[in-house]
């Protein structure tokens, strides 16, 4: 069986998982309880992290982004 | 004459179709307003004065997300007294979490972890406190949904570096929100 840390490298890993890789982080997270909490807490900080970009986000509106362009527009024709 | 001028308006123009997208990013590294402004005009200018350094090999837009990495960088060295930043030096800086394999520390329970994290600000703290390079590709990978490829391009990083560096942004974060 694949060590916790190999499992932890193939959850975090870029990309999807191949069927091997798949069937070999199964196998560790059925028996390695902190494997599944550490599982868990990476969705959670996903989440977390998808909550804050879409907070910051929402602040910019069509409106903004507009005036911030025009802006550096008119600046950038001032200095060339 | 006139050439000046026509050029002048398709380098009005482009600017105008890249803006959104450097906005967007400023913005979701946390530059407000002014901020954001300053900083996507110093991407322009920092273009514009050497366009010859740009190949051709990726789009324009890619290239100049590179850019504002480096302005972000820069900018966030001069307000405080953060470290310089390179992708080597990232992947150097390297926590141990485990001993032959196996957990150092225990992983607190998702119940617990998530506690910790939904605390105000606590989150968002720690975000905060990761370089600036982690915190753009769990931006640009997890967030915007680039492919591999296009982050790649956009950080100039390899394709693994980039997979050590999201390894080891997931890993700073939830160890800080761990220790909160």
């Amino acid at each position: 069986m694949i060590s916790c840390e190999h499992l932890s490298h193939l959850l975090a890993k870029e990309g999807p998982m191949t069927l091997m890789e798949r069937w070999r982080a199964w196998s560790h997270l059925r028996v390695c309880a902190f494997c599944r909490a550490y599982k868990a807490q990476l969705k959670i900080l996903n989440d977390k992290a998808k909550s804050l970009f879409r907070a910051r986000l929402s602040l910019l509106t069509k409106d903004k982004v507009k005036n911030i362009s025009e802006k550096v527009v008119s600046k950038i024709k001032g200095s060339i | 004459m006139s050439d000046n001028k026509s050029q002048m308006k398709s380098v009005e123009g482009m600017i105008r179709d890249i803006n959104p997208l450097l906005i967007r990013v400023a913005y979701a590294q946390g530059f407000r307003d002014e901020h954001c402004e300053d900083l996507v005009q110093s991407v322009w200018l920092s273009y514009l004065q050497s366009p010859e350094q740009f190949k051709g090999k990726s789009q324009l837009s890619t290239y100049l997300v590179g850019i504002l990495r480096i302005k972000i960088l820069e900018r966030r060295r001069q307000n405080s007294k953060e470290p310089s930043e390179s992708v080597e030096e990232l992947l150097k800086a390297k926590k141990e979490l485990f001993s032959q394999g196996a957990w150092i520390e225990a992983p607190l329970s998702p119940q617990e972890f998530l506690e910790k994290a939904e605390k105000q600000r606590t989150f968002e703290e720690c975000f905060e406190q990761l370089p600036e390079t982690h915190k753009m590709i769990i931006y640009l990978r997890e967030f915007e949904e680039y492919t591999t490829e296009k982050v790649c391009e956009m950080l100039k990083v390899t394709r693994s570096n980039l997979g050590v560096l999201l390894y080891r942004a997931k890993n700073l974060l939830r160890q800080c929100v761990e220790g909160k």
